[in-house]
């Protein structure tokens, strides 16, 4: 592919500012995924309750579906 | 007025031209070539030849034309001049659009037409370049476009000169292709076929052409209004290919250098040796090599429970801080005749636990009423597996965009073929 053929095709995409947003949100979306993959971050996780000896304690939903069977099975 | 004011006037403005029906002058700019004129004040169709005026209709003034008579614009460095003006309507169907004819000494005329605050600005083209296509399609510089309507035009209005006898009731029939930002229009008339191509101008372009004028608002979709200038869901299609393909890869990278480490993996009996439910304290265990000082973790919790439930309260504390990571799980299965429900195996995925040495603590509890209490459960930790939740969630964002443009692009299409009677 030749430079001209190129730079047309960069000057036809750049002519619409959603596929400039796209190509930066996705660019986002790809390092977003690198990086939770490096650092073992799951999107959707189980909940965890955090706490530490500071005193500082951080909560997350817990699911009460167990406590349903428990109480109704 | 004097008779002889009147003369002068007619015959300095008007070249002497006279309008048979109300006696005031008339204006003829192109004598040549205009063989028909309508005149200004009494909207008398007159037919000229050899300097005479014969009647041949007279219009009802309606829907005055946006642009005065002789008014000019500048369309590519050339100066043209509005020397006609039409309000037509389909033969058939209560449709309404206006058209003018814009002139310039040397160049082809240009037709302007406005339907529903839409502009069309067409000019002839030659025969040769337009070749038939499939059913109800023509190409145009390798692009095919689509048949939209088929009709016969009804003057209601008219001012300016003519070529044609615009009032006739054996005028053209049209037949208009479509493929936005251009139309074909078909002209098939007594002497053969003439073909126009036109393109869709903007508002802001016509404002530019026409700065002294109030346009009309926007009504709909334009028989080739674009959906977005210089817009193409091919390129987000082409981007989401490329970030699909580099997706996969990194997905097959993380999959393939997962470490899957094993931290414990234990049988965990439930009862103590004096016969209490007793809390579990792991060894102590190390979390390691992380790129950015977390992992996730893979809590599975195997139980062989029936008909009945059992649960653990799991804390993961660092043996180094005291901080401490908690989390519940449990396991239960239920069975009947027809019918099971959930399973005596269960996982928790962990996310962004710190690396560092641990011991897991295990609290566990079991259904009190079940006829099948057990006295073991089994229970694994993995540092690092394989995540494939992110992979997903980033495609289906990485769809959403190009996805959601294509059905507004969809539905955009729809009401503008909605105005056909060809669909789409």
């Amino acid at each position: 592919m030749h430079m001209k053929t190129i730079l047309e095709y960069y000057k036809k995409f750049g002519e619409h500012p959603i596929s400039l947003i796209y190509l930066t949100l996705g660019t986002g979306f790809i390092f977003l995924f690198v990086y939770a993959g490096l650092s073992g971050w799951i999107f959707f996780s189980s909940p965890t309750e955090n706490w530490s000896p500071d005193g500082h304690t951080t909560h997350r939903s817990r699911s009460t579906h167990h406590s349903y069977h428990r109480y109704h099975k | 007025m004097s008779n002889s004011l009147n003369e002068y006037i007619n015959e300095f403005f008007y070249q002497g031209h006279v309008c048979p029906e109300c006696k005031k002058g008339l204006t003829i700019r192109n004598t040549s070539t205009s063989k028909y004129v309508v005149c200004e004040h009494c909207a008398s169709f007159l037919a000229y030849n050899n300097n005479k005026f014969t009647l041949l209709h007279t219009f009802l003034k309606r829907e005055a034309p946006l642009f005065p008579l002789y008014s000019k614009c500048t369309i590519e460095h050339k100066t043209y001049e509005v020397i006609s003006y039409r309000y037509c309507r389909d033969k058939n169907e209560a449709y309404y659009w206006k058209e003018y004819t814009l002139q310039h000494p040397q160049a082809p005329e240009l037709i302007l037409t406005e339907y529903q605050g839409h502009w069309i600005l067409s000019k002839e083209i030659h025969v040769s370049q337009v070749k038939k296509g499939d059913s109800n399609q023509i190409v145009f510089n390798d692009k095919k476009l689509k048949l939209f309507g088929s009709y016969k035009i009804l003057t209601v209005n008219a001012l300016g000169e003519f070529e044609t006898n615009v009032t006739s009731d054996e005028g053209p029939h049209y037949r208009e292709y479509v493929n936005a930002p251009d139309i074909i229009t078909v002209e098939l008339n007594d002497n053969g076929t003439v073909y126009f191509h036109g393109v869709h101008i903007s508002k802001q372009e016509m404002n530019s052409l026409f700065p002294a004028i109030q346009l009309p608002n926007q009504r709909g979709i334009g028989s080739v209004q674009p959906f977005m200038k210089g817009f193409s869901t091919r390129w987000l299609w082409m981007l989401f290919g490329i970030f699909s393909v580099l997706l996969i890869a990194l997905q097959m990278v993380f999959a393939f250098t997962a470490k899957n480490k094993i931290l414990i993996d234990r049988n965990v009996y439930l009862y103590d040796s004096s016969g209490f439910l007793a809390p579990h304290v792991s060894d102590e265990f190390l979390i390691e090599d992380t790129y950015f000082g977390t992992t996730n973790l893979r809590y599975s919790l195997y139980a062989n429970v029936d008909n009945s439930w059992f649960e653990t309260d799991v804390s993961l504390v660092n043996t180094m801080t005291g901080q401490e990571i908690q989390f519940q799980q449990g396991v239960e299965y239920y069975h009947g005749a027809d019918y099971s429900e959930g399973s005596t195996n269960e996982t928790a995925s962990l996310s962004y636990i710190p690396e560092g040495r641990y011991k897991l603590i295990a609290t566990a509890y079991r259904d009190p009423v079940t006829i099948n209490p057990i006295s073991s459960y089994t229970y694994r930790l993995v540092q690092e597996e394989v995540i494939w939740i992110n992979f997903i969630l980033i495609l289906l964002a990485l769809l959403f965009i190009p996805l959601a443009m294509e059905l507004w692009k969809y539905n955009f299409e729809s009401r503008r073929w909605a105005n056909s009677n060809f669909g789409s």
